[in-house]
């Protein structure tokens, strides 16, 4: 390769780096006001002890971490996200797949039912978990008055105060949110190659064989996407809790969201300690979006 | 698509235009006419806009050169919104100042009263009681904001006409209350007892009252003095609240019911009292309905906690100073006081405001008047909260409430996250 060539090589890769970062730069611009900055902030701010005016900061080092870590809500915080998420994964990838597979066969009013599973995710939040709320109140919930009134009163409870019935409300809020998970599996099953289960048509493989045995281990990456996506959405969650149970009762179905939204909306000096949580939180993040790389690449190794 | 040099220009000077007038606009002190435009930022309870509207329409009609723009934020979002407002440089021109642990956060924000146009003037209208509270409310003692008018809770809300029908009197008592549940069981329609916000914070505060009985001084101690949370009497007054709704006094239907619900099933008819704090005494004129305070072992004992729960404050960055002041006068001692005061919102910390004739039309709201201003006038200690620590003990005492957590435990827990220093 003559000299001339690698220089040309060389001014070609240059200027399509220039082209790159120029095509790039509004993004990186918008990342590092909205990101960088954010995260530069919360740092600073976790080793403070500030109001929400963010005036007079007194820095205090590690202490807002070290009440953290002794701080036993803020542990069960995190222990009832995994647990929500937990629930929700498992009610996604079996009952959410079965959905979306059997309306992909071409039932009748498959449209209706999507708009069925699909509208509670699209609805706000807030007032799906504030209908919850009402309905399962002790005394005029509807779901009480109507026991009530069928003559199951003795099966009225009180849902939303009763610790193991409020973390299954609020559970059952976070899998009633189903409708995400189905669209996910919808959109794959379209690109599914269809050969395999032609195949297994014709070896008379039944239909919960062909879901059990051929759909779902060629869904593999709908299943980690799934997955991922219901872990961190369930750190950011909020409403679900804040409008149903509000943490309650004690620290019951508390929630990094709802332990969080306390703080920060206190009128005391307890920002530092919001963002110390934050952080944290926000490590915890970052390390399942680690994990998510790291299956993601294997899987393209395989390929 | 493509741009001609004309149209690109054209466009340009548009946008300039438009940039250059939305500055003048929130800049400019006065408009061409001579009017001065001031932003007056308050939450949804303190006094309402039902009650504000009234207030800045006559102000405005008094004040021709002023008009008022008012902002209401929703109660539970107020503080961080409006604090983060004021740093970012928002025309705040009056602002309504929370008391408690926020007044203190946005302080540096807010131009000493001293400095105001009528300050010194101001201030003496106001009574000694609320002038002391409200310098409380600052790091420094320095009066920030004026005081408007006082608050107290818990208090009942009763209705007459339920109690009429079981023939009993308006209970103050714990046996008292023990009767009319009793009568209300016996006479099988359903209504509840009672019911009351089962939100955190407004259990902390209910059970502050009862522990105000065994100890009055308790909360000031705490507040104040570096006093213990997990002393005996806070240990005692809970035990005491916790006994309502264990000999069947109250109902635990109601530790489900959030704000809304709990005074909506008041309207409805649906429970004989409603628990709150005093901003909700205005219900009296909505029904046959007196004002009874939290019961007690007698009552004698019957207090509750009561302070400051408005102020009025003028942003140091605001370059309206004098419209702000005027306004400000006119709402806290003008007369914007008998708008607000009328609605029952608060008791005036105006030195010697008497509401105006014929506001209290009955023998009923008349003597529930008096039992709300001899409760607030004379209260155990002063209603001036902690933020999220209110919401953290308050979990606390509902765990009590359904048993799931010792009163002692309850105390010592509270005692733990009070010495975090988050509070």
């Amino acid at each position: 390769m003559s000299i001339t060539m690698r220089t040309t090589k060389k001014h070609k890769r240059r200027s399509d780096w220039l082209v790159a970062l120029i095509f790039l730069s509004p993004l990186l611009v918008i990342y590092a006001v909205y990101y960088l900055y954010s995260i530069v902030f919360l740092g600073q701010t976790s080793v403070q002890r500030i109001g929400i005016s963010l005036l007079r900061p007194v820095q205090v080092g590690f202490d807002n971490f070290a009440l953290l870590f002794t701080d036993p809500v803020f542990g069960r915080a995190i222990l009832n996200n995994l647990m929500y998420a937990g629930i929700s994964i498992s009610v996604a990838l079996t009952v959410g797949f079965f959905i979306a597979v059997t309306l992909s066969t071409g039932v009748r009013a498959r449209k209706l039912f999507y708009l069925v599973f699909l509208l509670p995710a699209l609805m706000p939040l807030s007032l799906v978990a504030t209908i919850f709320g009402s309905m399962l109140q002790e005394r005029f919930g509807v779901l009480n008055e109507t026991l009530r009134a069928v003559g199951l009163g003795s099966l009225a409870q009180s849902w939303l105060t009763t610790p193991g019935l409020a973390f299954a409300a609020v559970a059952l809020i976070f899998c009633y949110l189903i409708g995400l998970p189905i669209m996910y599996y919808t959109a794959d099953l379209s690109a599914l190659p269809t050969s395999s289960l032609e195949a297994a048509l014709l070896d008379g493989a039944g239909t919960f064989r062909i879901m059990r045995e051929i759909i779902y281990p060629m869904m593999k990456s709908t299943h980690i996407t799934v997955v991922l996506a219901l872990l961190l959405g369930s750190f950011r969650a909020l409403e679900q809790v804040l409008f149903s149970t509000d943490g309650g009762p004690g620290s019951t179905t508390e929630i990094v969201g709802t332990y969080l939204y306390s703080y920060t909306n206190s009128g005391g000096k307890t920002i530092g300690f919001a963002a110390a949580a934050s952080t944290i939180v926000l490590v915890i993040a970052l390390v399942i979006s680690l994990v998510q790389l790291y299956f993601t690449r294997s899987r393209k190794d395989e390929q | 698509m493509k741009f001609s040099r004309t149209s690109g220009l054209m466009t340009a000077t548009a946008g300039l235009a438009l940039v250059l007038s939305g500055c003048s606009a929130g800049g400019a002190e006065t408009d061409a006419n001579g009017v001065t435009t001031i932003n007056y930022w308050s939450w949804d309870g303190a006094p309402g806009e039902a009650v504000v509207d009234p207030i800045i329409e006559a102000f405005e009609a008094e004040n021709p050169d002023i008009k008022v723009k008012y902002t209401e934020i929703g109660q539970t979002d107020f503080k961080p919104k409006a604090a983060q407002s004021l740093g970012a440089g928002e025309d705040i021109d009056v602002l309504t100042v929370q008391p408690g642990a926020w007044a203190g956060e946005v302080q540096d924000y807010l131009l000493p009263v001293a400095d105001w146009a009528n300050g010194d003037d101001l201030r003496t209208s106001f009574t000694d009681t609320s002038i002391t509270q409200a310098e409380r409310m600052f790091a420094d003692g320095e009066l920030m904001a004026v005081p408007v008018y006082s608050t107290g809770s818990a208090v009942g809300i009763y209705n007459a006409d339920i109690l009429g029908e079981l023939g009993v009197t308006p209970p103050r008592t714990w046996a008292e209350f023990k009767t009319m549940s009793d009568a209300l069981k016996a006479q099988g329609k359903g209504i509840l007892p009672v019911t009351m916000p089962s939100e955190d914070w407004f259990q902390d505060e209910a059970a502050l009252t009862s522990v105000g009985q065994v100890d009055p001084d308790f909360f000031n101690q705490v507040r104040y003095e570096d006093g213990k949370w997990d002393t005996d009497a806070y240990v005692e007054g809970l035990k005491n609240y916790k006994a309502l709704f264990d000999n069947g006094t109250f109902d635990t239907a109601t530790l489900d019911m959030d704000y809304g619900t709990a005074m909506t099933t008041f309207d409805e008819g649906k429970s004989a009292v409603a628990f709150n704090g005093s901003w909700e005494a205005g219900r009296i004129f909505s029904g046959n309905y007196g004002i009874v305070p939290f019961p007690a072992e007698s009552a004698e004992k019957a207090s509750l906690r009561a302070g400051l729960d408005v102020m009025l404050g003028i942003p140091a960055e605001s370059t309206k100073h004098e419209a702000a002041a005027k306004f400000v006068e006119y709402m806290s001692v003008g007369a914007g006081v008998d708008e607000w005061a009328s609605a029952l919102k608060g008791i005036a910390a105006k030195e010697g405001y008497q509401l105006p004739e014929g506001v209290l039309s009955t023998d009923l709201q008349k003597q529930s008047y008096q039992t709300l201003v001899d409760l607030i006038t004379e209260p155990a200690s002063d209603r001036n909260n902690l933020g999220a620590f209110s919401d953290y003990v308050g979990a606390n005492v509902k765990q009590v409430l359904l048993g799931s957590m010792t009163a002692e435990d309850a105390a010592k827990d509270g005692q733990a996250e009070l010495e975090t220093g988050n509070f």
